[in-house]
């Protein structure tokens, strides 16, 4: 038996222009496993953190609402986003121009509040990441939020990793 | 030899697609300059002002913490030097002057980012694929902290 014979085939069984197909095919596969992978070497760890959350423009009924150790949602998804360990109520302040001075100066808003809520978490941390189920947990991250009795938009503002 | 039939054609012309696709995504396509020049990384310090941010974005953002594109989610480098200074806003007054006064509580950020990067025919990419441009935008995060800010410096090291 030949190894290539007259109409191309391996061992009179396989085409040679397949095993070509198959070896590019294999070939690229490797390469895109390789790159794919060579990105960042990324371990996840759980930790539990302690997160602020801060909601604006609220008024004097939200924070009767709000329940210690109560569980929290995001609003729009639905998962679990953490406990409510305590929290703080401000005065809502706005920046404003003085056009006679040429200064920017803060105002209270009447009747209206900054909530300040401490929310504890289980997460899954990577190198790069803190997730409470599909939340990205992180500064500057705006997302809905809702207890049993309200709901809201706002911002987390710090985040405390809790040593147990 | 046996010839290629219509089925062998179509999964040639598929392969020679997802090369090419896989080519695109690397960043690699079209960038050589044709003269078998060959791409090095070369490190720099990327300045990044982010502007008209609280406290709280000042306190998240650490010198040694690795930044990301919020675009294309690759590594960018460590954070090498913040410095903050307050934001500065204008002001039309009554008398129609335009001031720069400073808002309260507010503040612009001045990040340096090291970075490595590869300098091509159409620009400069980080790690090979994120774009950086001087006064462009850039959203990037830590693992603390999400934001944006305009590219200030491209300073080669």
């Amino acid at each position: 038996m030949k190894l290539i014979n007259k109409k191309g085939m391996v061992f009179e069984k396989i085409s040679i222009v397949d095993i070509l197909i198959i070896l590019v095919i294999i070939a690229i596969g490797y390469y895109a496993v390789t790159f794919l992978n060579t990105k960042d070497i990324n371990t996840i760890s759980k930790q539990t953190v302690q997160y602020t959350f801060e909601t604006e423009d609220v008024n004097e009924n939200f924070a009767k609402q709000l329940t210690l150790e109560g569980n929290l949602y995001n609003s729009s998804k639905n998962y679990y986003v953490g406990k409510l360990i305590s929290y703080e109520v401000l005065p809502y302040e706005i920046i404003v121009p003085d056009l006679q001075n040429g200064v920017f100066t803060k105002q209270v808003v009447a009747e209206k509040f900054v909530v300040r809520m401490i929310i504890e978490a289980n997460t899954d941390q990577d190198d790069y990441n803190i997730h409470v189920n599909q939340e990205n947990i992180k500064v500057g991250a705006m997302f809905p939020i809702k207890g049993k009795g309200f709901a809201t938009y706002g911002y987390i503002i710090d985040i405390k990793e809790v040593v147990k | 030899m046996r010839r290629m039939n219509i089925i062998d054609i179509i999964i040639i012309i598929f392969i020679i697609g997802g090369i090419l696709v896989l080519v695109s995504k690397l960043g690699t396509f079209g960038s050589s300059s044709g003269q078998g020049e060959e791409l090095k990384m070369e490190k720099a310090i990327i300045v990044i002002e982010v502007e008209d941010v609280r406290e709280a974005t000042v306190n998240a953002l650490k010198t040694g913490h690795i930044v990301l594109s919020e675009e294309t989610n690759s590594v960018i480098g460590p954070i090498k030097e913040i410095i903050v200074i307050p934001y500065l806003d204008e002001i039309e007054t009554i008398d129609g002057t335009l001031v720069l006064a400073e808002v309260p509580d507010k503040y612009t950020i001045l990040v340096s980012l090291e970075a490595s990067l590869i300098e091509r025919e159409t620009g400069y990419f980080s790690e090979g694929i994120t774009e950086m441009k001087v006064n462009s935008m850039f959203k990037f995060y830590t693992k603390y902290v999400s934001t944006s800010g305009r590219i200030e410096e491209i300073d080669w090291q």
